[in-house]
């Protein structure tokens, strides 16, 4: 055989084994292969989803075909051919649901309804994209917000401080009030002593009378002051605790990490709140009905 | 005040600017004689075949390399911290835009433009380029335009064919190397993230680094002068410029991968 026709054969053959790669390799990464049909179904669709040519189609977890196109018409309306590798008998009731994984991988999952009309070949499986956990996440994303900014006032720095220094004010308050309720103490007894005198003197049945509605409110005064003075006691014991820093309010008043981790909450659940809105896609399972 | 230039500087700017009017005329010459095969044809078939035949052993092993490293190197990286089908996405996106007409130009760089160019240099040295001048031949319909025709003809199918040995590398070493990876995950891999405009990327770059590598080769080759020494020269500063250019122009095509 002449080289040069060699040549040419063999260059022929480059090129033809080249050719029938690239289009093998093309329909192979589509997942349509070139010689196989298949059965369209369209989707009508208020929203595509990001889907693609090539993602795929499944029902009750098998693969059963693949997105052939997705396109958008003049009535702003999304129509995503499907073809179904192999045919089966799918109620006209049928549901189509987006599932989008964490990678934006597209998956058309097919959810047979109850009706006893079937699809045929051609058929329109309508409705519309329904976020329904963008909705929850975002509501749940504004609470949340809210919440925390509430906790973020009350935790505030200045708060805080306020806290401190009337627990440092307390004490010294409430040793001052025991040492005047102490001296009113005194008096009473004191008071009683003189009563006492008084009635020994025989003074009259009138003063003894008006002696012993004297004695009487001495002593509900001397109980009330018992009463106030523990009341005091445990106030005093309660507010020691508290700045030592034991117990739980203790620990909340001296010790500021609840503070700072709980901004830091606050600052996350707004970032996932923001990414929930600018990005959905990345959250939610979108139905179609 | 006025502003001074100095002479050295300016005798640059206006060699280089003399250099790319060169390039240009030569470019023009090429567009003006390939209407006509009957002129250059049967060396047109020649040169294919020891671009596109010679080279395919090569081509296909630096493939099956650069698709085995990658799909091993992706495993290590990824496992465990993402699903294993992410390799398949990896090795496919990285062999088909990137490794396959990357590694094809480069081999042919080494093995063709370096050829190209001390041929056309030594020619150009010992007065054979004069004497085809002087023969009333023309040197860019003999020596360039079947080189540059045959760069750009042979390396799209050199690339078609490096991207599957590549992919194939990958996914045969792959699952002898990486745990727990199987074929329905790899081939799931590949088809996530793959775009029909990828593959037909893969090889308009593939045409654009022939047409690179063949027209600098032979553009620095005529530009030879100097004896033995200054065929060195040429050889050495054509792989140069043509590996530069390649990767220049590696990055200037990005743009085009993203049109569609």
């Amino acid at each position: 055989m002449e080289i040069r026709r060699r040549y040419v054969i063999a260059l022929g053959l480059l090129v033809v084994v080249a050719g029938i790669l690239f289009v093998w390799g093309l329909y192979y990464l589509l997942n349509e292969p070139p010689f196989k049909g298949g059965h369209k179904v369209y989707l009508a669709l208020d929203n595509g989803a990001g889907l693609k040519r090539g993602d795929r189609v499944v029902t009750q977890g098998v693969q059963i075909g693949s997105v052939r196109s997705v396109e958008l018409d003049a009535a702003r309306k999304v129509t995503v051919e499907l073809r179904l590798d192999k045919w089966l008998q799918l109620p006209v009731d049928t549901r189509a649901t987006i599932r989008t994984d964490v990678f934006g991988a597209n998956t058309v999952e097919l959810i047979p309804g109850g009706a006893l009309a079937m699809i045929e070949e051609g058929d329109t499986l309508g409705g519309a994209p329904v976020p329904e956990i963008v909705a929850i996440l975002s509501e749940l994303g504004g609470k949340a917000s809210s919440l925390l900014e509430t906790a973020d006032s009350l935790l505030s720095p200045k708060a805080v401080a306020d806290v401190h220094a009337v627990t440092a004010v307390l004490p010294e308050s409430a040793e001052e009030l025991r040492g005047a309720f102490r001296e009113l103490h005194f008096a009473a007894a004191a008071l009683r002593r003189s009563v006492e005198g008084l009635e020994s003197a025989e003074v009259g049945s009138a003063l003894n009378s008006a002696i012993a509605e004297v004695e009487s409110s001495a002593r509900a005064l001397s109980a009330a002051i018992a009463t106030m003075e523990r009341s005091m006691t445990s106030l005093a014991s309660v507010l020691a605790k508290i700045d030592a820093g034991q117990g739980t309010l203790g620990r909340l008043v001296n010790d500021s990490t609840l503070y700072w981790e709980m901004s830091g909450a606050l600052r996350e659940v707004r970032a996932l709140a923001a990414d929930v809105r600018e990005r959905p896609q990345r959250y939610v399972s979108i139905k179609i009905f | 005040m006025s502003t001074v230039v100095s002479p050295a500087p300016l005798r640059g700017v206006l060699s280089g600017l003399e250099t790319i009017g060169r390039a240009a005329l030569l470019a023009v010459s090429i567009v003006r004689i390939l209407p006509r095969p009957r002129m250059y044809l049967r060396s047109f078939i020649n040169q294919a075949y020891l671009m596109g035949i010679r080279s395919l052993p090569l081509v296909l092993l630096m493939a099956f390399l650069g698709g085995a490293v990658t799909s091993q190197q992706t495993g290590a990286q990824f496992t465990g911290a993402l699903p294993l089908w992410v390799i398949g996405s990896v090795v496919a996106a990285s062999v088909i835009t990137e490794l396959g007409p990357v590694l094809t130009a480069i081999v042919l760089v080494g093995r063709i433009g370096a050829s190209i160019a001390a041929e056309i240099a030594s020619m150009k040295v010992t007065e054979q380029i004069d004497a085809l001048y002087a023969m009333g031949r023309d040197p860019v319909v003999y020596l360039v335009v079947p080189r540059v025709l045959a760069g750009v003809v042979v390396l799209p199918p050199l690339v078609v064919l490096a991207d599957a040995m590549g992919v194939f590398s990958g996914w045969g070493i792959g699952l002898l190397v990486v745990d727990g990876l199987t074929s329905a995950d790899f081939v799931y891999g590949m088809r996530f993230y793959f775009r029909p405009w990828a593959l037909i990327f893969s090889v308009l770059k593939a045409g654009a680094f022939g047409f690179a590598i063949t027209f600098l080769a032979c553009f620095i080759g005529l530009e030879g002068r100097g004896g033995a020494e200054g065929v060195g020269r040429t050889t050495t500063a054509a792989v140069v410029a043509t590996t530069i250019a390649i990767m220049v122009l590696d990055v200037a095509l990005v743009p085009v991968l993203k049109m569609y």
